[in-house]
């Protein structure tokens, strides 16, 4: 009996090492086997769980019906108008590139995906999409929303991928402050007690003047996010604790905390632009 | 049958776990079901089937999130072990001892977590936050685990895998 009971606790010890230490090739698919099995009920949860607040929603806001479709209406005209002007500029963007033998810029794909699942641990800021390789899309490609950056792409199977939030400190984007023309890095800070996701950017030049309500965008360096995605608006900016740089306060964009959709940029950056961006930074230090 | 029987119910716990928010009050700690199926297993079955549970429900936390695979695995094995260490000692079916276990699986098995993430340079939290994740962890597991050792020993009782009397469990071989 007791002989029985020292194997199996050897056997149990020798699992857990090797499952600790499994190559990432075998526990990627391992773990790719698994979301791809609970991925349609994960999906059919979220999506009824969607619709009962979507319920909800359209209850409350049943007597602002009408004037809520009197503004999107509005809004439409608006949009349609600005789409107009900024075709005619594109046009003109692409001829003058030509002219001076810059590479015309990739086409953006935006890969519309729904969201089935939010991170199951609590250890990351991250969700769970129901598209993937099966689409197109591949890991570290950028992730927006119709407001702004969202994330990126961590794991990515067949059918889903992880999607790490700008709010997970883990998850870095060199930024950019198109007012005072400067760069950063944002790094997200969780979510605040009232459940907002925080994001700051630092290593901002200490000599620029940055203001409560500037628009940050992706810098495009790095390869991973496209350049000119809307992060956020600087709330508070503060001075970091060596006096070399300024840190801002960023409130994302993108509201992270009620997302069903989202879109995932597959561009790959071209060599031409990342070279002029990086010509662009060393001018802009120096 | 037993395996389907769990095989089911820590889907249905994966579920529950990765559709209620976490909330920030409480360290992002997400309600820990699959911890407190592990608990149930600890306290009412065989070692042989707690341990079973908890490397399945360590596979599947770590399968549908970004955690390494094994990781949870032995989190859930080290606590799950712990605890049916000492089911000799206490009223396996009293509430209470739900309530005590639960808090102590989820607030053990975060911290375990902690430190595999973070020496393996995962993550990067500070431990005051991870402590605040563990009490939270340690709240969530208190209210829930009674509900769900509750839903797991009817789901067996219903399939007959065990039999209770008044005073008495008994495991049907």
């Amino acid at each position: 009996m007791r002989e029985r009971s020292i194997s199996i606790w050897l056997i149990l010890g020798t699992a857990l090492i090797v499952a600790l230490n499994l190559p990432e090739s075998v526990s990627d698919r391992g773990k790719a086997a698994i979301r791809e099995f609970l991925a349609p009920l994960q999906g059919l949860v979220t999506s009824v769980g969607q619709n009962v607040g979507q319920g909800v929603d359209a209850i409350r806001g049943l007597g602002d019906l009408a004037l809520d479709n009197r503004n999107m209406a509005a809004e439409l005209t608006r949009l349609r108008s600005e789409l107009r002007y900024l075709e005619a500029l594109e046009q003109e963007n692409i001829e003058l590139r030509e002219q001076l033998g810059y590479l015309r810029r990739p086409d953006r794909e935006l890969i519309p995906a729904e969201v089935i699942a939010r991170d199951i641990s609590g250890w990351w800021h991250s969700l769970r999409i129901g598209k993937g390789l099966a689409e197109g899309v591949e890991p570290q490609m950028a992730v927006v929303t119709p407001d702004g950056l969202l994330g990126r792409t961590m794991n990515v199977s067949a059918g889903t991928s992880d999607v790490l939030l700008i709010s997970d400190p883990s998850c870095r984007v060199s930024a950019y402050l198109p007012r005072v023309q400067t760069y950063g890095i944002t790094s997200g800070r969780g979510l605040s007690v009232r459940g907002l996701p925080m994001v700051r950017m630092e290593f901002i030049n200490k000599d620029k003047e940055i203001r409560a309500g500037d628009e940050v965008v992706t810098s495009g360096l790095g390869g991973t996010y496209p350049r000119g995605i809307l992060i956020g608006y600087v709330e508070r900016v503060v001075m970091d604790d060596s006096g070399l740089y300024q840190m801002a306060d960023i409130v994302p964009a993108s509201d992270i905390g009620r997302l069903a959709y989202c879109f995932v940029v597959a561009e790959t950056p071209d060599p031409v632009d990342n070279l002029l961006r990086r010509r662009d930074t060393m001018e802009g230090a120096l | 049958m037993n395996l389907l029987v769990m095989l089911f119910l820590l889907m249905g716990g994966a579920l529950v776990q990765a559709f209620i928010p976490a909330s920030p009050a409480l360290g992002q700690a997400k309600i820990p079901a699959l911890a407190a199926i592990v608990v149930y297993y600890a306290l009412a079955r065989r070692r042989g089937d707690m341990l079973w549970a908890a490397i399945l429900a360590g596979l599947v936390q770590d399968g549908l999130g970004l955690i390494p695979f094994g990781y949870s695995s032995f989190a859930f094995c080290l606590m799950g072990l712990m605890i049916a260490h000492f089911k000799e000692a206490v009223f396996v079916h009293e509430m209470l001892t739900h309530m005590m276990f639960g808090v102590l699986m989820a607030a053990g098995s975060t911290l375990i977590l902690f430190v595999l993430l973070t020496t393996t340079g995962l993550i990067e939290m500070p431990v005051a936050q991870a402590l605040h994740k563990a009490f939270g962890g340690a709240l969530l597991g208190a209210a829930a685990t009674p509900l769900i050792f509750h839903g797991c020993a009817r789901m067996d009782r219903l399939m007959g895998l065990v039999e209770t009397s008044d005073t008495s469990w008994h495991e049907i071989p």
